[in-house]
This record gives structure tokens, C-alpha cells and sequence, in this order.
């Protein structure tokens, strides 16, 4: 038998075919693909680039029905690992916007390690200057705020 | 390019936008975003922040005015709860003799690559302390959630004659999610810091710590319904003594809660079931549990431990047999002095591990200060009777004047 195939398509016009069962670990997708079958599923709000990210971690993260029950294409350990390569190699902004696309669609999974990772980066940062510098964060702090957060840590002894 | 997300990056809390704004407008192909993490919605920027460990707050209190509110907002604490990620955090409360000030410290760590060869990078940093619990020379202090309540002790050196200025009947709780603090209600007797503080069953019982005349009272053993915010009597605990010597400081009590009862220790030592809703005398075969009111002690995933200064080893109580068994495993530790007076340790949980904290004092011909060391101490139980602990990590926290006279610990759970 055949996969179901569906058809997403990304704020270029740009589209994409994918397994239904790959794009329905998005909450969202799985609503539409049952109110709106064989049709075309814009999501206006998405890139290409972070489309095609999506799908991608959706694929190594769908479970497959074999009729053998149900089994993951990889071991969670092995799952984890890739996870971690995965958002490892996606830049800062494209971060956000995948994070915001796992939000977007409901894809749980996906949220919790983009979420984690940016979680991550901001844990390995040396002091807050170096956080706004990484994410992009105007100060917005008076001097006068800044000389009082000084004093609220200061040890006088 | 100046995105529209960067420019209304800046809403400054509560309200999410409405969903389809989450998602940035549709840009060019070719062209890549360069979105700040402000252009979050609250909700998302509070789950990628409850991720963060508590320890590294201090500074990202200080990011942004967004970054700032959100640190202090109960969703974040609540989604730190929702994702498992609330942490047990130390606090440190410390005095010195002739400084009427309260300091107030939590345990803080210095982001992973400022850390030096050797260092474990945490250290104390102080928190707010308001000017109205001064002089604060001496309380009795438990945590409830992410709450500490300060009970009891020295009170405003101008409302009360001078030899009573230790006991008091106020009650001060610190928020540690947000480090503010709060008055809750009085007790009905004053208590010095010889008393005892111990959340059971919903209730904060308190006991001891008060002048001598009052030991046959009714409120000589009080409790604080956390639900109602009361305080009131506690029926039919025996009253009992602690040694002679110990009155003229009020009478003093330990207490622990283990495998569901309440234990108070002094003279004689009572045991709470309530199941029946009634005190007893500790039985023989508890007996030798009472040790532990006598030294460094604290109850952890429901096992009591102690800190055995003369032998410098840590032991815990089995109650299936009545004794006490070395935790087995520590290895690294500092010899640490035998003599209380010269060496103050402290015990707090720090979430299914042992927090373990002492002080030292040094002097050289340039250079008086005391120190405070903190250990994080992981054990686990093997074959039922043999437990085997291992020293994470151990290093000192606090570098402060000699005259540091005494610290108190406890963990809240943020």
C-alpha cells in the first residue's frame, strides 16, 4: 500500500510533499489534513528554509506503523543524540524562527529542544552583555537602573 | 534590515499577543531574519528561560527590563514547576556581632567559562534584605515551597528591654522566587532562636525557643496552618525540658519529620502520628534516633542524616534497626575541626542530595577572614542497609570578615 502523501506549502510558494504521517506530528496539520484532505496546506507564515528544517525533524521523529506495532525509526538514545546535532547546527535567528514554527504548528517535541537549546546558549554565556549580543537584546536599562541593580548585589563587607 | 519583529521587539510583559501575530510576516526568499529572542511571546520566552538554572538568574536579571520582569513573574515559576525544573536553591543567613544588619545570601554560579581551573565557579550572592528586620541576630528558619519563614528572634533593639531582645513573635517570610519579603502572622509567644521550625502535614509546627516561664503553657508547642495563614494551639504534646545548663537561653528543641510522624526532641522526646492525632513518648525501639538532635542533622528523601564531627563522618538512620550507619564512599572532604566553637557545619536537602556547608576561619600576617564552604553530596541506597555517598563537589562560597559569628542554611525550593 502506498503512503499518503500531503502537500505543504511555504510563504515563497514553494511546495512540499511529504507523508501524512511525518507531517501529523504537527497538531495543527493533523487538524487540517482532516478538515481540508487533498488540498494544498499554505502556511504563510513559514519560510522554505525553516519549512524544510521542520520536515526534516519530523521525518526522523515520525513513528512508523509497520503492522509489527509500533516502532521508531531510531532508539531514543540515538534520537537524542541527533537531536542535539540537529538544533547544534542551526544559527541563532533561524533558532528562533524554528522554535516559533514548532510553537506555531504544535509540533511538543520539537519546542522543548529548541527551547532547550536556547535555554543552553544562554547558560554558556560569559555575563548579560554577551546574552544581548548573542540574541539580540537592546539594553534598555536607564544608568540610573543600572547603578541600582549594581548596588542590590553589592557585599559591603 | 530592520525586520518588523526587531522593531516591536520590546512589549514589556503579561499579555500575549494574539496568536497569528506570533509568527513574523512572510520575508523575501534570499533575505535571512535577524530576530531578537524579545520577539517571543511571553510564553515562549518563559519556556526557554525556566530551562535556565536558577543559579545563573543573577545576571540574567540584569539583560533587559523584559528579561527582568519575566525573572520575577509567578508564570516562569509555574512553568519551572509544569517542566520539572524547579531546583532546591541555598540560601545563607549570616550575622555579626556588633553589625545590626541582616545579610541574606543565595548560592549563584558564575557562567561556565569564567570559571577558573580548580573552581567550581559557585559562590553567595546577597539578596535584598529590608531595613525592618533589623536586628536580626538570631532566628529559627524553615522553608515551605519556595518560601523561607524566619521565626521568632531578636527583635527592634528600641521595643523591648535588652535581656529580652532575642525572643520575638514576629514572623517574616522571603519569597525566594522574587527576594521579597513579607510579614505573615504573629505567633502567640515569643521565641528566640533556641526554638524549632518544621513543616508537617500542611503545618508549620514550632516549639522551644521561649523563656522558661512559660514552658507549662499551652503554646509552648505552636502551629501555623499554612491553608488558614493561623496560628493556633497544639492539643496534648507532652511537655518536656532540655538539660539545665541550656535554660537560661530559653528552652531549646529539635524536631525532624520522618516516615510520616513529627519528632520533637528535648529532655524526653515526643513522637506525632497523625493518624490517631495524638503525642506519644518515642519508643524503644526509635530510641537511639534522638541522637541526632545533638548534632548537624537533616532529613532527606525521608532519611535522616547526621554529621558526626568526631569522627568527620556523615551516618544515617536505619529505623528498621535502630541504629546508625556510616554513609560510606565520601572521599575529598577537608578535615574539619572537631571543636563547634572553631567550625560550624550545616545540613540542608538539596533535592535528593545532601547540601553540607562549614566555615573556617583564616589568619595570616596580612589577612584575617572567614570562609564558608558548601559540598554537594549525592548518595544512594544499595542492598537496603548500605548507603554510599560521593562529594559532587566542594569549594568555598563566602569570603567575609573574621568576626562572622554564625550562619544559618536552608534550601527553598524554586
Amino acid at each position: 500500500m502506498s503512503k499518503k502523501m500531503i502537500v505543504l506549502k511555504s510563504s515563497e510558494g514553494v511546495s512540499f510533499v511529504v507523508e501524512e504521517a511525518v507531517a501529523r506530528q504537527s497538531k495543527i496539520i493533523s487538524f487540517l489534513v482532516e478538515e481540508f484532505p487533498d488540498r494544498e496546506l499554505p502556511l504563510t507564515n513559514m519560510t522554505s528554509e525553516i519549512l524544510r528544517k521542520t520536515i526534516e525533524y519530523c521525518k526522523k521523529h515520525v513513528v512508523e506503523d509497520d503492522g509489527g506495532g509500533d516502532s521508531s525509526s531510531s532508539s531514543s538514545g540515538d534520537l537524542k543524540e541527533w537531536d542535539v546535532k540537529f538544533v547544534a547546527e542551526i544559527d541563532q535567528p533561524r533558532l528562533m524562527d524554528l522554535l516559533m514554527a514548532a510553537n506555531y504548528l504544535d509540533i511538543p517535541s520539537l519546542l522543548d529542544v529548541t527551547c532547550q537549546k536556547v535555554a543552553d546558549t544562554i547558560a554558556a554565556c560569559n555575563d548579560e552583555k554577551e546574552i544581548r549580543a548573542t540574541f539580540n537584546i537592546e539594553n534598555d536599562f536607564t544608568e540610573e537602573e543600572v547603578e541600582a541593580i549594581r548596588m542590590e548585589n553589592q557585599y559591603p563587607i | 534590515m530592520s525586520s518588523e519583529a526587531t522593531r516591536s521587539s520590546a512589549p514589556t510583559s503579561g499579555k500575549d499577543p494574539p496568536h497569528d501575530n506570533k509568527m513574523k510576516k512572510p520575508s523575501p526568499a534570499t533575505e535571512p531574519t535577524s530576530i531578537s529572542i524579545l520577539s517571543l511571546p511571553d510564553d515562549l520566552l518563559i519556556n526557554c528561560l525556566s530551562r535556565v538554572s536558577r543559579v545563573y538568574y543573577h545576571f540574567l536579571r540584569r539583560v533587559s527590563k523584559r528579561f527582568r520582569s519575566i525573572l520575577a513573574s509567578p508564570e516562569l515559576y509555574a512553568t519551572r514547576s509544569r517542566l520539572n525544573r524547579t531546583e532546591k536553591c541555598i540560601y545563607l543567613y549570616i550575622r555579626f556581632p556588633l553589625d545590626p544588619k541582616t545579610y541574606w545570601l543565595t548560592l549563584s554560579r558564575l557562567p561556565s567559562r569564567n570559571i577558573a581551573n580548580g573552581s567550581s565557579g559557585y559562590y553567595a550572592e546577597q539578596i535584598p534584605c529590608p531595613n525592618y528586620l533589623r536586628p536580626a541576630q538570631s532566628s529559627t528558619l524553615v522553608s515551605v515551597g519556595s518560601d523561607i519563614y524566619k521565626i521568632g528572634g531578636a527583635n527592634h533593639l528600641h521595643e523591648c528591654k535588652i535581656w529580652k531582645r532575642n525572643y520575638c513573635l514576629s514572623v517574616s517570610v522571603l519569597d525566594c522566587r522574587t527576594h521579597t519579603w513579607r510579614q505573615a502572622p504573629s505567633m502567640g509567644m515569643a521565641r528566640n532562636a533556641n526554638s524549632t521550625a518544621t513543616l508537617f502535614d500542611g503545618k508549620i509546627y514550632v516549639a522551644g525557643g521561649c523563656d522558661e516561664e512559660y514552658v507549662s503553657k499551652p503554646n509552648w508547642i505552636e502551629a501555623f496552618d499554612l491553608e488558614t495563614q493561623t496560628w493556633g494551639p497544639v492539643t496534648n504534646p507532652r511537655i518536656f525540658r532540655r538539660h539545665e545548663e541550656d535554660r537560661v537561653k530559653g528552652f531549646g528543641a529539635k524536631s525532624v519529620s520522618l516516615e510520616g510522624k513529627l519528632y520533637i526532641f528535648g529532655d524526653e522526646s515526643a513522637v506525632y502520628n497523625p493518624e490517631e492525632g495524638k503525642w506519644s513518648a518515642v519508643g524503644e525501639d526509635m530510641y537511639r534516633m534522638s541522637r541526632a538532635e545533638r548534632e548537624r542533622h537533616c532529613v532527606i528523601d525521608d532519611v535522616l542524616f547526621l554529621w558526626d564531627r568526631y569522627n568527620r563522618v556523615f551516618k544515617w538512620y536505619d529505623s528498621k534497626s535502630d541504629s546508625w550507619k556510616d554513609l560510606i564512599g565520601i572521599e575529598g572532604l577537608p578535615e574539619l575541626s572537631t571543636d563547634p566553637r572553631v567550625c560550624q557545619v550545616e545540613m540542608v536537602d538539596l533535592g535528593g542530595k545532601i547540601g553540607f556547608l562549614w566555615n573556617e576561619y583564616l589568619y595570616t600576617a596580612t589577612n584575617q577572614e572567614c570562609r564558608i564552604w558548601c559540598a554537594e553530596i549525592t548518595f544512594e541506597r544499595r542492598d537496603g542497609d548500605e548507603m554510599r555517598g560521593k562529594v559532587e563537589w566542594f569549594d568555598f562560597v563566602l569570603r567575609t570578615h573574621e568576626s562572622c559569628s554564625m550562619f544559618d542554611v536552608v534550601s527553598a525550593s524554586v
